[in-house]
């Protein structure tokens, strides 16, 4: 056992030399790095890709991590150039997350280079009329416990709170209290702790259904000890708050894991300050714990009453079709369903869309499947033999309706199948200082967010050819249709039509509602003496919805003096649209 | 002009005296009564101060009474003006942060400017009465105060500098795009004739109008009521002064700024599409950020109070229906106040924000209370009825409303207030008419009445520090129960009205728990809780660990006791302290060998 829990550090720490950035022509390996050599590889790839790849430090962490950024485009971007911002690793364990970031952008600069051997013109064409911005690790804090020891997940890195209110702040976290190096799980007997063993597989533990004649017998807590004699463990933790339930949309006042305040949490409001300086942004994806492209969101109405001046939440219909057209995309290129959270509260992703007025999509990477297809591939797994299931008081003549299995025991199937059991440690028991007889085992650290090491370049790999396909769905205004008619000596009427012949919007229904981002902006180019008789000499165009046409053009008409018609011309920009300029062509 | 007449004041009254608050022969306080007492600080209260001015009257007041008025800058305002908390209090008794403190803000909107003239009464007020009134030594020597005279002073400096209306300047000054046209701040009104003033417009169109000028005072417009007669108005209202600054065919469409900083708290924030002004999320300007993080700094503060500007109001929350109420203990509270306030500011009405005034998302006085479990209003500054006082309607009779204001300013100021209309060529417009009332009239007193104003405003405050829990152990009381065991009984009060933790606190969890403590070197605690029953002893909520050290979720409720029994073996002193976050701490020694009568 012991050997086993070791051999599961080695799997789970590969060792990873510090070395420079990706030589041309080299396989791009999935990398598992410590802040220090995660930033300072993102430092190294800018500065051997001076025109492509731009370093900058979003701001610091609470414990002064820098937040790292990478900026790809093929030179400095036109004013306007849509860009997309793609942020990993905002939840701590979603630390696989980063690496396949990383493998992005590493695989990007190697294919954009024209001499190289896997140069990739898709590549070179999308970093052309494209920005990407890249944060690998938006939670550095928390990720670094990945690469620490003990071996534990850390979800909450922010403002703690006496949670137990006995006066002392943060006196009982998780600790290592067997001293194997890895945080994992106590099974502890209690009759109140709801839970008993998986009849299909005792390994696993699920929720007791007293109405059915099943009584329970354990309780599940972080490993952790009682430090403060109170007779409970992991009862206040040193840390609560969470990143990404810090930022202002759906957040919850007084519940600890959102925080003192939304913004109160450094790495949350540089962040948010990135984003609104960053009004090129068009598109957001985050690779993470939320998920809505496997689930979708709930969608309402644009004209949805306000309940007490507030809109009721969820997706505008409007934006949710593009979404899901987003999200079929990118099932027909990578073929993963892995559902993730749905609840978004306080989340960054549901900023920027209801406030931000920016579509985010919401990815989950990677989970144990629990999808019948893959579940059939996988043997039954039988119980661990040396802990026989214990068989529940069968009252004598009683029928039970038989369980089904739970998901945990599918998932432990599955790793099985996979060979990859140890991720899931058997209990072994522990004589706990404070709580007496307790187990220690079950789900490891990372166990759930890493893809067997198989699968991670592939499943990285697909989700960067689904990125490079969002380049040509970004919103882009084009005139058409621009013609200057004498109607008599010295008076033209000049029409023209603005359009977006993508599928994303100018500006998206939540944006409109929010009025957060900037409409489309037509000028009227006039040579002197000329003038206006009818047409302001600026419009502001906010309806340009996408989708490639629904409600994606505008018509615009003047009526000129004092000018030829062949020296009138539009110009019209955005802030992720990019811009346009024409002359009119003159017609009789 | 201003600045000489400020300086003067200055010197005359550095050679008032240099009595420290402490006593001295020459202080004769200035309780409000004395014919002929003259203050140590003479501060004309007549008029009002810009944001240098302001800070120099607190300065002048620190220099005077040196170790009761100090100042810490807690941050930069977006055009890097200091936001500066002076911290008011008797440092004989203590440091400011083992005291309840009230906090008192104001001018969060530029335009509200006189709540920075209350906030230095408050002080000027208590620092003049501390060495001859017993209450206002008691308040400073059992409390403290944490000042704030301009949550923005970017946008006082604005109003007083500038052209502006008595609504305007009432943001910040961090640049907005208004109209979402690309360009910040391009449009807003402007001073044609350079008066420095903005007022009205009104254009003279024969035949073709919606107004006619009133028959007894051709300065007032009035609408022409719709008619089958024929009547027809000779005259348009054209808006405020102003022209279209970025040719896009509007008028001061994008003024300065374009937020309110009392929408960026966080409790029930909503953002700009739900709640005007509340910026892109809670806290995002500087000013309000540095305010929040001193606050949540000094868990101390058990009061605030906001001056705005108008109406005669005392504000509490909720600010949203979706609310609810507050906790009942809590509106017990707030009405013994608010209802006291009615008393000391005639012309004022005790209002809930949401139900009363109207709703408002993320408010600074919500955030206190909700947020930080602290009560907390909002005054809203000078009510327009006081210029007629007792007259029904708050006006002279078959005056309509812009009458009386003519007839006030005209009688009372000599038409002081009114800028009379005068022809301008405008761009847009042609031949139009320029006036209308300054900017100091209507949302600020004149000057007559501003004392009166700040007086009662800051008393209230004062009334409201007077509430601040005040705790003391009022017995303690060993019982032999035999074989040596004993029993200690300790009785806290809170002898003031506002709890130690308001139900808001207890109920969400706020700030830390009060904590009754026993100890003695010969001591042994076995048992000890929180008595149930006053006449029954053995009716205790046992600790189940620590019985040392009580925690007290509840806190003292306001005017109430708590008691305490312990089960003890030893002898020689015992010591029990109370501890809490919004009271002072408070410790009795006694003998363990001191035994009252046993009662078991």
């Amino acid at each position: 056992m012991l050997y086993a829990l070791t051999a599961l550090v080695f799997t789970l720490l590969p060792p990873t030399p510090a070395r420079p950035a990706q030589a041309a022509g080299a396989p791009i390996a999935v990398e598992f790095l410590p802040h220090a050599q995660l930033d300072q590889r993102l430092r190294d790839l800018a500065a051997a890709h001076p025109g492509r790849a731009r370093y900058e430090s979003i701001g610091r962490s609470r414990a002064d991590r820098d937040i790292g950024c990478l900026r790809l485009s093929e030179g400095e971007p036109r004013p306007g150039q849509p860009a997309i911002w793609l942020v990993a690793n905002i939840e701590g364990p979603q630390v696989y997350s980063s690496a396949a970031a990383l493998y992005a952008v590493e695989s990007l600069l190697a294919r954009a280079d024209s001499d190289a051997p896997d140069s990739d013109a898709k590549v070179r064409e999308f970093l052309s009329t494209t920005t990407l911005y890249v944060i690998p690790r938006a939670h550095p804090d928390a990720a670094e416990a990945r690469f620490g020891s003990p071996l534990m997940e850390v979800r909450a890195t922010g403002h703690g709170i006496d949670n137990d209110r006995d006066g002392r702040l943060g006196e009982d976290g998780p600790s290592d209290i067997d001293g194997d190096g890895i945080v994992a799980w106590m099974r502890v007997p209690d009759v109140e702790g709801g839970l008993m063993e998986d009849p299909r597989d005792a390994r696993a533990l699920v929720e007791a259904k007293p109405a059915q004649g099943e009584s329970a017998r354990f309780a599940l807590v972080r490993e952790s000890l009682d430090s403060d004699g109170d007779e409970r463990t992991m009862e206040d933790p040193r840390f609560d708050a969470e990143l990404n339930r810090n930022f202002p949309h759906s957040w919850r006042e007084h519940e600890a894991a959102y925080g003192l305040f939304p913004t109160d949490e450094p790495e949350a409001r540089a962040l948010a300050d990135f984003f609104l300086r960053h009004k090129d942004i068009g598109l957001v994806v985050v690779w993470g714990e939320l998920d809505n492209v496997t689930d979708k969101p709930k969608t309402v109405a644009m004209d949805a009453p306000r309940v007490q001046r507030i809109p009721p939440e969820g997706w505008i219909e409007t934006d949710a079709e593009i979404l899901a057209e987003l999200a079929k995309r990118r099932l027909d290129i990578t073929g993963n369903k892995t559902k993730g959270r749905a609840d978004h509260n306080g989340s960054l992703q549901s900023w920027v869309y209801n406030q931000g007025g920016v579509m985010a999509l919401s990815v989950t990477l990677w989970d144990i499947p629990l999808d019948a297809k893959e579940q059939a591939e996988s043997k039954a797994a039988p119980a661990d033999p040396s802990k026989p299931a214990a068989a529940p008081a069968d009252k004598a003549g009683e029928k039970k309706p038989e369980r089904e299995p739970s998901e945990e025991a599918k998932r432990l199937a599955w790793l099985d199948a996979k060979g990859l059991a140890e991720r899931y440690a058997s209990w072994k028991p522990f004589e706990h200082p404070q709580l007496g007889p307790v187990e220690v085992g079950g789900w490891q650290p990372y166990a759930r967010t890493e893809p067997p090491t198989a699968d991670q370049a592939t499943l990285a790999a697909k989700e960067l050819e689904f990125l490079l396909t969002l380049g040509s769905a970004m919103a882009r205004i084009d005139f058409v249709e621009v013609e200057a008619k004498e109607l008599s000596k010295d008076l033209v009427e000049l029409k023209a039509v603005l359009v977006n012949p993508h599928l994303l919007p100018v500006q998206c229904q939540a944006a409109r509602r929010a009025d957060s981002t900037r409409p489309a902006r037509v000028r009227l180019v006039l040579p002197a003496g000329a003038r206006a008789l009818v047409g302001p000499p600026e419009v502001l165009v906010d309806d340009l919805t996408g989708m490639g046409g629904k409600t994606a053009r505008r018509e615009l008409r003047w009526l000129i003096q004092g000018a030829p018609a062949g020296a009138l011309g539009l110009e019209a920009d955005s802030d992720h649209a990019g811009d346009a300029q024409v002359r009119a062509k003159v017609i009789q | 002009m201003m600045l000489s007449l400020f300086l003067a004041a200055c010197a005359s009254c550095q050679s008032a005296g240099d009595t420290a608050p402490g006593g001295g022969a020459q202080s004769t306080g200035f309780s409000g009564t004395s014919v002929g007492v003259r203050p140590s600080v003479e501060i004309a209260w007549n008029r009002f101060y810009d944001d240098e001015e302001v800070y120099a009257l607190l300065d002048q007041l620190a220099a005077r009474y040196p170790g009761f008025l100090s100042s810490e800058t807690i941050g930069r305002s977006v055009e890097d003006r200091p936001m500066r908390v002076f911290k008011l209090t008797d440092p004989s008794t203590g440091a400011d942060t083992a005291k309840p403190a009230m906090w008192i803000d104001g001018n969060v909107h530029g335009n509200e400017i006189q709540g920075s003239e209350a906030v230095v009464y408050t002080a000027w007020y208590l620092l003049e009465n501390y060495a001859t009134n017993p209450k206002a030594r008691e308040l400073l020597e059992q409390s403290a105060f944490y000042l704030l005279p301009m949550v923005n002073p970017d946008g006082r400096a604005s109003w007083f500098r500038d052209a502006h209306n008595p609504h305007s300047s009432r943001t910040g000054r961090r640049p907005v795009d208004d109209d979402g046209d690309g360009r910040f701040d391009e449009d807003g009104p402007d001073d044609l004739d350079g008066d420095g003033h903005i007022v009205t417009m009104r254009k003279h169109v024969p035949g073709t109008g919606t107004h006619r000028l009133n028959a007894d005072d051709p300065r007032l417009l009035e609408p022409v009521p719709a008619n089958d007669r024929g009547l027809r108005g000779d005259w348009i209202f054209v808006g405020t002064e102003g022209l279209d600054n970025d040719g896009d065919g509007r008028i001061n469409e994008d003024s300065s700024g374009g937020y309110d900083m009392n929408r960026a708290w966080p409790s029930m924030w909503q953002p700009e599409h739900v709640q005007f002004g509340a910026g892109n999320y809670p806290l995002f300007w500087p000013e309000t950020r540095c305010i929040a993080r001193f606050l949540l700094a000094h868990p101390n503060v058990a009061g605030v109070q906001s001056f705005h500007n108008n109406g005669g109001m005392i504000l509490r929350g909720p600010g949203a229906e979706a609310f609810g109420e507050y906790p009942s203990r809590d509106v017990a509270v707030y009405d013994e106040l608010g209802r006291d306030g009615e008393r000391m500011l005639p012309f004022y009405r005790y209002m809930i924000i949401w139900r009363d005034l109207y709703s408002v998302f993320g408010g600074f006085v919500t955030w206190t209370y909700e947020g930080l479990g602290i009560i907390s209003f909002t005054n809203e500054l000078w009510n327009e009825d006081q210029r007629f006082a007792n007259l029904p309607g708050g006006r002279p009779a078959g005056m309509g409303p812009d009458a009386a204001d003519q007839f006030f300013d005209d009688r009372m100021l000599l038409g002081g207030g009114f800028v009379d209309w005068h022809p301008f060529q405008h761009p847009l417009y042609g031949d139009i008419e320029i006036g209308g009332f300054r900017k100091d009239v209507g949302r600020v007193p004149p000057s007559f009445l501003i004392e009166e104003m700040l007086h009662r405003n800051a008393l209230f405050a004062i009334r409201h520090a007077a509430a601040m829990p005040r705790v003391v152990i009022e017995e303690t009381l060993v019982t032999d129960l035999g074989d040596g065991l004993l029993a200690v009984d300790v009785v806290l009060r809170n002898e003031n009205p506002i709890p130690t933790r308001t139900q808001r606190a207890v109920e969400k969890r706020i700030g830390s728990a009060d904590v009754l403590s026993l100890e003695g070197s010969g001591l042994q605690v076995l048992a000890g809780g929180i008595r149930t029953d006053r006449f029954r002893p053995e009716l205790v909520q046992l600790a189940e660990r620590e019985p040392e050290r009580l925690i007290l979720e509840q806190g003292v409720a306001g005017r109430s006791q708590v008691r305490a029994r312990w089960f003890v073996r030893g002898k020689g002193k015992a010591g029990v302290q109370f501890q809490s976050d919004k009271a002072r701490s408070v410790r009795v020694e006694f003998d363990l060998g001191q035994v009252g009568p046993a009662k078991q």
